[in-house]
């Protein structure tokens, strides 16, 4: 199973100024299973790209491939390929607008025609699997936290049990420990349910934690694709593209500038403190 | 500037019949003082009540017990409440809410065009308030063209037009890209340092609060911490305890203290830190 995307484009139609793209040539292959990050200034295009994933956004030019099949086919289930990729927007809780939890999770599956058993069902599981207790079931979503209300929201969009899960910006103004919970939980459901995430995010710490690939975009193209640690070693690169590596990628470097045999491949807290150690051990043995 | 003494605020919520059905104390006994021209932080995780008490600030909400006072004027006296709302502006988190003009000048002149000022006056203010910021360039342009960063940099122009003494930000770069975040950090800066106008920053980003001259954190309605930021992220045990995190170099270096290595705590810069390990 993958994705592909092959020379997409997308403009504006009401764009005055016809070479004015919000993405522009996009050739990507996403594998089942990866776990991708996606990062980019404010209007590099990120947003535009992922709402191609499930057909929200049609490509003005090229062709976009869900395993194999050309999904702008007039005989392809545009329907369906929404339950297969689930997008949790940016802000999702702005989005909650049911009486109680469970009626806002089941939201979803109810429209892709599921039996009301089967809703049930999996509105129930996705509900345990973001960590909500069983309490909040008949409470109005409303009257939760703003992280309980984020959860709420990525209820909704597991509960379509989807094959590619889509985060944009999941941890935006929450605070460290909520930002941190989400990204766990991200995390357990691509252990559990296996499914291929793609995450939006500003925060370089966190992709640098969490995401196994990294791609870069800047006016609407890709411009870095590889694997999170190679793109990191870019960070001047990245600088221009007004983003940044880690707090202590930049640490190595320095350490590096003055002579120290350390790695550049740092990109988290614990792997810059063995680097670190091992090259004191070596200067003091 | 800045003065609030054993501040309290409830929500209480009611059922239909106007029973109150709980009362939840977001605020609780808060003591903060904050002195003309300094740099302030607030931190605390969601629903410690830094908001709420920020929204005091500018007499959005009134103390339920306890009181507050700004630039010396009680925020409970109605009849100032416009002379506090001049002093102390407010910046909340998402631009696209403030704005409000279809020109950057225009929406940069609707405060100062509130409070009755003639014109001419108006337009020197725009003019200057977008130099403060660094849109100068921008004036005549249309606001939903620009990004995060430059966006939140003309709510905050909106704000100095209005010559306020003190300027609340309540989360300005949560939701901003690494760069937006950068330039509105440099602008609150300046504001700070060059216009002497008293910031109160709230955030959750530990970067941000390195150059305050102080920092409360709060948890619970209650302020649990108060020192300079070198104080403060010294007690990293504590900090955990309250939900927040360190800056990375921060917890690097404490991390490494912790193994041994001999390093003067709290470390808050990167170039701090390679200075200490490469002297």
């Amino acid at each position: 199973m993958s994705i592909i995307l092959d020379h997409v484009c997308y403009q504006y139609k009401d764009s005055i100024r016809t070479d004015e793209y919000a993405i522009k040539d996009i050739n990507l292959k996403i594998e089942d299973g990866e776990f991708i990050g996606l990062i980019g200034h404010t209007g590099s295009g990120k947003s535009t790209l992922v709402q191609h994933l499930n057909g929200l956004v049609k490509a003005s030019a090229g062709n976009i491939y869900y395993n194999g099949e050309d999904i702008y086919d007039k005989d392809f289930s545009m329907h369906a390929l929404r339950g297969k990729v689930g997008l949790v927007f940016q802000y999702p809780e702005h989005q909650l607008f049911e009486s109680t939890v469970i009626k806002d999770i089941s939201f979803g599956p109810k429209n892709l025609g599921l039996p009301p058993l089967e809703v049930d069902l999996r509105s129930y599981q996705a509900m345990k699997d973001v960590g909500l207790s069983e309490e909040l079931l008949d409470v109005s979503p409303f009257s939760l936290s703003g992280g309980q209300k984020r959860r709420v929201a990525i209820a909704g969009v597991l509960a379509m049990q989807p094959e590619v899960l889509i985060l944009d910006e999941p941890t935006a103004g929450l605070d460290p420990k909520g930002r941190e919970e989400i990204l766990q939980l991200i995390k357990q459901l691509r252990r559990e349910k296996k499914c291929t995430i793609i995450l939006v995010s500003h925060s370089m710490e966190d992709v640098a934690n969490y995401v196994e690939r990294l791609i870069v975009m800047h006016h609407g193209q890709v411009v870095l694709d590889g694997n999170t640690r190679s793109i990191f070693k870019h960070s001047d690169e990245l600088e221009m593209l007004g983003l940044a590596a880690p707090q202590v990628t930049y640490i190595m470097r320095g350490l590096r500038k003055k002579g120290w045999n350390v790695s550049e491949d740092v990109i988290t807290v614990e792997e810059a403190k063995k680097e670190i150690l091992k090259a004191l051990g070596k200067r003091l043995g | 500037m800045v003065n609030s003494k054993d501040l309290t605020f409830e929500y209480i919520r009611r059922d239909e019949n106007g029973n109150v059905e709980s009362i939840t104390k977001a605020v609780d006994g808060v003591n903060i003082h904050v002195e003309p021209g300094q740099f302030v932080a607030i931190l605390g995780h969601n629903g410690s009540g830094k908001s709420t008490f920020a929204k005091h600030i500018n007499a959005l909400l009134s103390p339920t017990e306890g009181s507050l006072f700004i630039d010396k004027k009680d925020t409970k006296n109605l009849e100032k409440l416009w002379e506090i709302r001049q002093t102390a502006g407010m910046v909340f988190q998402n631009p696209d809410n403030q704005i409000i003009g279809n020109v950057v000048e225009e929406d940069v002149g609707f405060g100062p065009e509130n409070l009755g000022i003639e014109t001419k006056k108006i337009w020197e203010r725009v003019q200057e308030s977008l130099q403060a910021v660094d849109m100068l360039n921008f004036r005549k342009h249309s606001p939903n063209k620009l990004s995060g960063g430059q966006k939140q940099r003309v709510a905050i122009a909106g704000v100095v037009a209005m010559k306020p003494k003190c300027i609340i930000l309540d989360e300005p770069t949560a939701m901003l890209d690494p760069n937006g975040r950068k330039e509105v950090m440099e602008t609150i800066k300046i504001l700070n340092q060059q216009e002497k106008i008293t910031v109160i920053l709230i955030t959750h980003y530990m970067e941000e609060v390195v150059n305050a001259d102080k920092v409360f954190v709060m948890n619970k309605g209650q302020v649990v911490m108060e020192g300079t930021p070198r104080e403060i992220f010294s007690q990293v045990e504590q900090l955990k305890e309250y939900r927040l995190d360190l800056p990375q170099v921060t917890e690097l270096a404490y991390e490494l203290q912790k193994e041994g290595i001999p390093l003067t705590s709290p470390i808050l810069t990167v170039e701090e830190l390679l200075s200490q390990l490469t002297p």
